[in-house]
């Protein structure tokens, strides 16, 4: 059973993100997509497509 | 390497006449909504000329990746409007301000819907983020479920995810 607290605080946390101007939450968006990207090429699921992208995210 | 490219671009082509309109579902469309969830592709749905769309991309430098043209970095994915709930969603999808740029989405509502609509695993997830999220209008989402015979699916989903 998850502490009821922890499970406040994280809905707390999301709710912030949710509250977050809409141009931000893209932002962060491609930072979620960068790093994801950068996964799928280190595992050798597709090439990187860029040169710096041979190394790590740029966030 | 950003998603508001994709958007500016494609505002550019209802600009230019290559659709006639545009909204954005999927992962991007919930990032509206709710706290942003990690996502390798944008899905632009447009009533028609895709392929039209498709070439205008490739023109502004994108690249054609199997069935996606990859913009900014952004794997975008250009679909038809597949159901008669999506063509609602396209109807009435709403206009969001990304400071200075305008972006239609589909609503959280009609995301929710088409979720249980479609059924993969993901999508049962996608409808668990967004009824969690608490930001979820629940009459008019249930007022979508009952027209477009959804209620079974809903009930099942429910009774597996009792809240």
């Amino acid at each position: 059973m998850i502490d009821p607290k922890i499970l406040a605080s994280k809905a707390a946390r999301r709710q912030q993100l949710a509250d977050l101007p809409a141009a931000e939450k893209l932002r962060l968006l491609d930072v979620l997509h960068d790093s994801m990207l950068w996964l799928t090429q280190r595992a050798k699921i597709e090439p990187a497509r860029t040169p710096e992208r041979k190394s790590k995210p740029d966030a | 390497m950003s998603v508001r490219k994709v958007i500016e671009l494609t505002n550019e082509a209802v600009a230019a006449g290559v659709i006639d309109e545009y909204a954005i579902g999927g992962a991007v469309a919930l990032a509206f909504y709710m706290e942003p969830v990690a996502t390798l592709d944008i899905d632009v749905f447009s009533r028609r000329d895709w392929e039209a769309f498709r070439e205008y991309l490739v023109r502004r430098g994108g690249q054609r990746r199997d069935e996606y043209v990859t913009v900014a970095d952004w794997d975008v994915q250009i679909l038809p409007l597949v159901s008669p709930l999506v063509e609602e969603a396209f109807a009435l999808a709403p206009t969001h301000d990304i400071g200075g740029v305008s972006a239609r989405a589909f609503s959280l509502e009609h995301l929710a819907a088409i979720a249980l609509e479609t059924a993969r695993l993901k999508d049962m997830t996608r409808l668990a983020q967004i009824l969690d999220s608490g930001r979820l209008d629940r009459a008019r989402f249930q007022e979508i479920v009952a027209r477009f015979d959804l209620a079974e699916a809903w009930g099942e989903f429910e009774r597996r995810n009792p809240q």
